[in-house]
Order: structure tokens, then C-alpha cells, then sequence
């Protein structure tokens, strides 16, 4: 059953599975991808239910959560789970992120330490993806023939069919979220990343096309304290639920390496 | 040259049991430490071939067909105990050597006969393979529920009486003077099982000689032995796993499957999809997608009784790997008696492990299984010469 929180003056729609929050109990916050609704990671999440306190965010746009009133970034976003969070008790507290989630996870522990004792990151998004000079051309002269047909297309339908047919394919299904899509998709969070003290485990599918392993790589000389673990045969989304057993296997040895 | 232990996970095999094989092998694949080991499928086809390839990690791969089939490399284990686990491919290269594959430990995850009953762990022991879950003679007893009978009678745990009724040698129907017999020592309404099959494949109520002079035939063309229980009213069953841990045998969390009528069929353990009707999808999620309750609120006697007795049978055959040890109880009396064991459960029983007292991941117990098979192999007695000094009676 999916509660709700109104803070910054916006809605923000959530799960709680497990262990209610308390100050003697360590909580997990799962942050979804994007497209994707809290209950992609209730799978996952529903093995530390016996242990845990565990609080499933439907990030604002994405399932129960209406849509930002105005273009947020990841540091909005944070902002805003970041000022509910700070109302609820906890012992100890871990963000598991996917994709997008992971954005948001980074800017929080970055900018709220206090909230965050532990990152764990899956298929993390947020640094551009190093490319071969081959694959740069190909994108270069993709967004180049996109933005010359957009000019001469005369209809807004004609340019959203454009939108679809050269964007990518979250972009060509965010609809009203795309503005927020490509504020987020720009977002390079080098910078940030380097700023988070708390614990970081990174893992990413070997087949991942959308957050290949490389970013991977980079973060984990970007954080300070940073794990890496590399899952043959996953790509970006199937590693949440043909990788679920490793997943949750590496979630719990990260938890009892920070003694939580 | 990678450090990590290459660990060959079979599944599929000549067996009523080969879907559901491949789903609990492909689960068990994804969900192998891959920080620790390096697995591969080895996929063994209806027909009986060995496959290897990387397609065969893709569900979507199943069952191949003569066109993906081309796309794998069929292969041979060798039998030599000096080549220590190594899949030969069938067809040698047209330039000589051809690529091997070698196998550190297997993981066998077969279901039902060839596989599940020992014949296949008894070739992992002629080729000197380490390899994980019960031991060969364990599980040629288990996979026979007659058998089975019998070694829980030597050490009194309780279960139901049967009466076993046996394949004609001339064909599928039963002779008049077997009739007969039935007749006149079974009480009718039975539970009719295949003995040598699991996944409650075959498994129904029989109310009277009729029925099963109908039924038998159709079971006899998958299993040469079937047994007839008593009927038990107001039946419940209760599912638990045991395993070695370090401090002595270990079990799961209790699971009771729910049901929709007076039997768990196959259909309910593997094709219900949270109570709605079953559906045969590439999707199903094996023993993991049958409606369940695990650690249900149960009398703490009975409790006590499926722990004590499931390790009690465990220990018996010296056991290894993770068995689900089945039971049937009375709602009304109580009373209750041990049904059958399952040498390779479906989907491993890894749910029944992760709902246990410690949290216990999938990959923690395929990471203990893999372990125990290295400390099994590493531990089995090996000479130079395998004759004693004092039975050798030709020269050296």
C-alpha cells in the first residue's frame, strides 16, 4: 500500500516494507530508474523486509508522485526527499539506487551527509559515457541531421514522430517529463561525486549498453571509498531481476562491511 | 588465465521434469557469485545431448530448436579421472585441436530421473568431478518413494503405508490376477504417485479399481513403478529444507503450499501464478510462482517433529547439498508423517533458505553448496594405487 508525504509543497508517494522506521533500526531507501515506479525494486527490496526498514520512493513524475510543478534537476529532487527524510528516525540509513536513482542518491549524500550512511548503486547514470571517436561521429551527426529536419518539419506531431525516431528511447517515451529528462540526461555529476564521504558500492551489468561498466570505472576513482563489481550477462534493467540474487547477496555483505 | 573456479551448471535431461529443470538451472546460473566463480550452462537436450554456448544463458533460448541448436557446441565429459572434469566437444575440429571446456565443480540442477536419482552423480564420480548435493546413493534412494519407505521404517520416522504396483513386463495394462491382489489389500480412496517421479507429476485421488485400471496406463508410460497410499482427509502439507552448516544440520524456513483442490498437482507447484489459473509461460518462475505460506502458524509439537525428523533423515545417508523434505499432516489430528524427500528441489528451495532464521541470500547457498562439493571431492580418499597392500596379487 503506497503512502503519502506532502514536503517542499510537493507530494511525494511511497512504500514501507519491513520494520517500521525507528531510531533503533536500519533503514533501506530505494530509488528507482527512470520510467520506472517504486515497484521495480520491491523484488529486491522484499528480501530485507524481515530485517530491515525498508522505504520504496516513487519519485516525483513516476508512478503515485504527480509530475514537478517546473524543471527539477537531481539536486531538486534530492532537496526534496532530502527534507522528509530528515523527519524520519532511523539508526543507520543506505540509499540503493538504480539508474536515475542512483543520480538522485549521489547529489543526497553529497549534499545531505548526515541522511546517508551508504551508497549502493545500480547501473548508476550520471557521468557522460566515454565513447570511441566512430560512436562520437555517429551521435554527432545523429543529433546534427535531428535538429536540421526539426527546422524544416512544419507540425508538432511531425517533430515529436522525430523526437522518437532519432532520440533515445527514454526520451522518446517521458512525454510531459522530457523537459526534466533532458535536464537530467546533461547532468554530469563528476563534481559531486567526488564531494560523497560515505561508502560506495557500485555495481553494473557487463551487457549494460545504457550505463556501461566504463562509467562504472569512472566513478569508482571519482568516490572516495568506492567498491566496484562487475555482473556478466546483465544488461541495464535485467539485472534487476535475473540479477536480483547477486544483487541482493553484494547489498547484504556491503551492509555488514559498514557494520549496519 | 581467470583464478575463479569454473562451475558447469547441467540442466534439462531425458526427464517429465526437463521445463522446469531448465527453469531452476537458469535460475540457479544468474544467481552464482560471479565475483567468486565463473559459470556456464551446460544444457542437456530431451534427446539426451550436451550443450554448451553462451546463447544458453538467454531464457529466450528455450527450448532450441534445430536452428539454435547449430549455434551450440555439443560436447562429452570425459570419463578419464586424469582429465579432472573437461567437456570434449563431440566434433573435433577440421584443423585438429578443438576448443575444451573445463569443469571445476558441476551443479547438477536436474529434476526427476537421469539426473535427480544418482545416475548422473555417478558420473561426475567416474570422471572425478567434484560436484555439488547429495551423493549418488542418497539420491537413488530418495527418488524412489518405495525405497524411500523403507529406509524411514529402519529408522522410525513416521509416514504413510503403500502398496506398489508394478509396470507388466508384456505392456501398459494391468494382468486380471494383479487386479485382484489390489483389491484386496488397498483401500479405496488412494493417492496414486509415479515412484520415481517428482514435481507431483502423476500424482492423483483415486476412488476405486476403475480409476486406476484407467489411470495406470498413462503413468506407466513415465514411470515402470507406481505406489498407493491411503487418502488422507484434511491434508496439509509442510515443506522444509535441510543442509550441513558449520556447527551441524541446519534447516530452512516451513512452507505450506496452498491449494486449490484435494491435490498439489503439477500444474498448481509450477504454473499458478498468485492463485490465478496456470498458464504455461517461458516465464514461469518454477516453485517460486506456487502460492504459498512460508513459516505458517503451526502447532509448535508438529513443528518440532518436521525439523527433528527431516534432519534425522538427512543424517541417515550422510547428507549433503539441500534436500526439501516433504510432509503431509492432518489438519484435525494432528498427526503427521514425512512424504517424500527431493534431492534437487525446485528452484533449489532457495525461498525456504531466505525466509530462514538467518537471512541467507540464493548465492550464499549456492556459494555453501559449491563449497561443500570442493571439501567433499578434496576429502574422498584417493591412492595411486587404489589396491590395497594386501589385496594385491599381481606384479607391480
Amino acid at each position: 500500500m503506497m503512502n503519502e508525504v506532502s514536503t517542499m509543497g510537493h507530494p511525494l508517494s511511497y512504500r514501507s516494507l519491513g520494520l517500521p522506521s525507528s531510531d533503533n533500526t536500519t533503514q533501506l531507501v530505494w530509488g528507482h530508474g527512470w520510467m520506472h515506479t517504486h515497484s521495480a525494486l520491491a523484488p529486491l527490496a522484499d528480501f530485507f523486509s524481515r530485517k530491515y526498514s525498508n522505504i520504496l520512493l516513487d519519485f516525483p513524475g513516476f508512478g503515485s508522485s504527480p509530475m514537478p510543478s517546473s524543471v527539477w534537476g537531481t539536486r531538486q529532487y534530492a532537496d526534496h526527499v532530502a527534507s522528509w527524510l530528515q523527519t524520519v528516525p532511523k539508526q543507520s540509513r543506505v540509499w540503493v539506487g538504480h539508474s536515475f536513482g542512483c543520480r538522485v542518491g549521489i547529489q543526497l549524500a553529497a549534499h545531505y551527509p548526515e541522511l546517508i550512511d551508504g551508497l549502493f548503486l545500480i547501473g548508476a547514470a550520471g557521468l557522460p559515457i566515454k565513447r570511441s571517436i566512430l560512436g562520437s561521429a555517429k551521435i554527432k551527426s545523429k543529433i546534427f541531421t535531428y535538429k536540421l529536419l526539426k527546422r524544416i518539419v512544419p507540425t508538432t506531431a511531425l517533430r515529436e514522430k522525430l523526437g522518437a525516431y532519432f532520440g533515445s528511447r527514454d526520451y522518446a517515451t517521458a512525454g510531459p517529463m522530457r523537459p526534466i529528462f533532458s535536464a537530467v540526461i546533461r547532468e554530469d555529476l563528476s563534481d559531486v561525486a567526488k564531494t560523497v564521504e560515505c561508502p560506495v558500492f557500485l555495481v553494473y551489468g557487463e551487457m549494460d549498453t545504457e550505463t556501461p561498466v566504463s562509467m562504472g570505472d569512472a566513478f569508482s576513482k571519482l568516490f572516495r571509498r568506492a567498491t566496484l563489481v562487475r555482473l556478466p550477462h546483465f544488461g541495464h534493467v535485467d539485472i534487476l531481476s535475473d540479477g536480483m540474487h547477486q544483487l541482493r547477496h553484494h547489498l547484504l555483505h556491503f551492509m555488514k562491511e559498514c557494520s549496519l | 588465465m581467470s583464478s575463479k573456479k569454473r562451475v558447469a551448471v547441467f540442466f534439462g535431461g531425458i526427464s517429465p521434469e526437463h521445463d522446469i529443470s531448465v527453469i531452476s538451472g537458469l535460475q540457479a546460473l544468474h544467481a552464482i557469485d560471479t565475483v567468486k566463480y565463473n559459470p556456464f550452462p551446460v544444457y542437456i537436450s530431451r534427446d539426451g545431448t550436451w550443450f554448451v554456448g553462451e546463447q544458453l544463458f538467454d531464457k529466450s533460448c528455450y527450448i532450441p530448436d534445430v536452428a539454435m541448436c547449430k549455434k551450440l557446441t555439443p560436447v562429452r565429459l570425459s570419463l578419464d579421472p586424469k582429465d579432472k572434469g573437461v567437456l570434449f566437444p563431440v566434433h573435433k575440429s577440421v584443423f585438429g585441436s578443438s576448443k575444451h571446456y573445463t569443469v571445476d565443480i558441476a551443479l547438477p540442477v536436474f529434476h526427476g530421473r537421469i539426473g535427480e536419482d544418482g545416475s548422473i552423480q555417478g558420473v561426475f564420480e567416474t570422471a572425478g568431478v567434484p560436484y555439488a548435493g547429495m551423493r549418488a546413493m542418497a539420491s537413488s534412494i530418495f527418488m524412489d518413494k518405495d525405497v524411500t519407505k523403507s529406509l524411514l521404517k529402519s529408522i522410525n520416522v513416521p509416514h504413510l503405508g503403500c502398496h506398489v504396483v508394478k509396470k507388466p513386463i508384456e505392456g501398459l495394462l494391468l494382468r486380471s490376477r494383479e487386479i485382484e491382489q489390489i483389491k484386496s489389500a488397498v483401500k479405496f480412496p488412494v493417492c496414486i504417485k509415479p515412484a520415481h517421479m517428482g514435481s507431483s507429476i502423476g500424482v492423483s485421488r483415486i476412488s476405486n479399481i476403475d480409476e486406476l485400471i484407467a489411470v495406470l496406463p498413462r503413468i506407466f508410460t513415465y514411470d515402470n513403478k507406481v505406489i498407493l497410499e491411503p487418502f488422507v482427509d484434511n491434508a496439509y502439507e509442510l515443506n522444509i529444507s535441510v543442509r550441513n552448516g558449520p556447527e551441524g544440520i541446519v534447516t530452512s524456513a516451513i512452507e505450506k503450499p496452498l491449494r486449490h483442490s484435494d491435490l498439489l498437482d503439477f500444474k498448481q507447484k509450477y504454473l499458478s501464478e498468485n492463485g490465478k489459473n496456470g498458464v504455461k509461460t517461458a516465464s514461469s518462475q518454477g516453485m517460486i510462482s506456487l502460492t504459498r505460506e512460508v513459516n505458517p502458524a503451526i502447532d509448535s509439537h508438529v513443528e518440532q517433529q518436521i525439523r527433528s525428523w527431516a534432519c534425522q533423515v538427512f543424517d541417515v545417508v550422510d547428507g549433503t547439498g539441500a534436500p526439501r523434505i516433504d510432509f503431509i499432516a492432518d489438519a484435525q489430528s494432528n498427526e503427521v508423517w514425512l512424504n517424500e524427500v527431493n534431492p534437487t528441489p525446485g528452484s533449489l528451495a532457495f525461498f525456504l533458505w531466505e525466509q530462514a532464521a538467518t537471512l541467507t541470500t540464493f548465492t550464499q547457498l549456492l556459494d555453501d553448496l559449491l563449497t561443500e562439493a570442493v571439501m567433499l571431492f578434496d576429502g574422498s580418499s584417493t591412492h595411486e594405487d587404489p589396491v590395497p597392500l594386501e589385496a594385491r596379487i599381481l606384479k607391480r
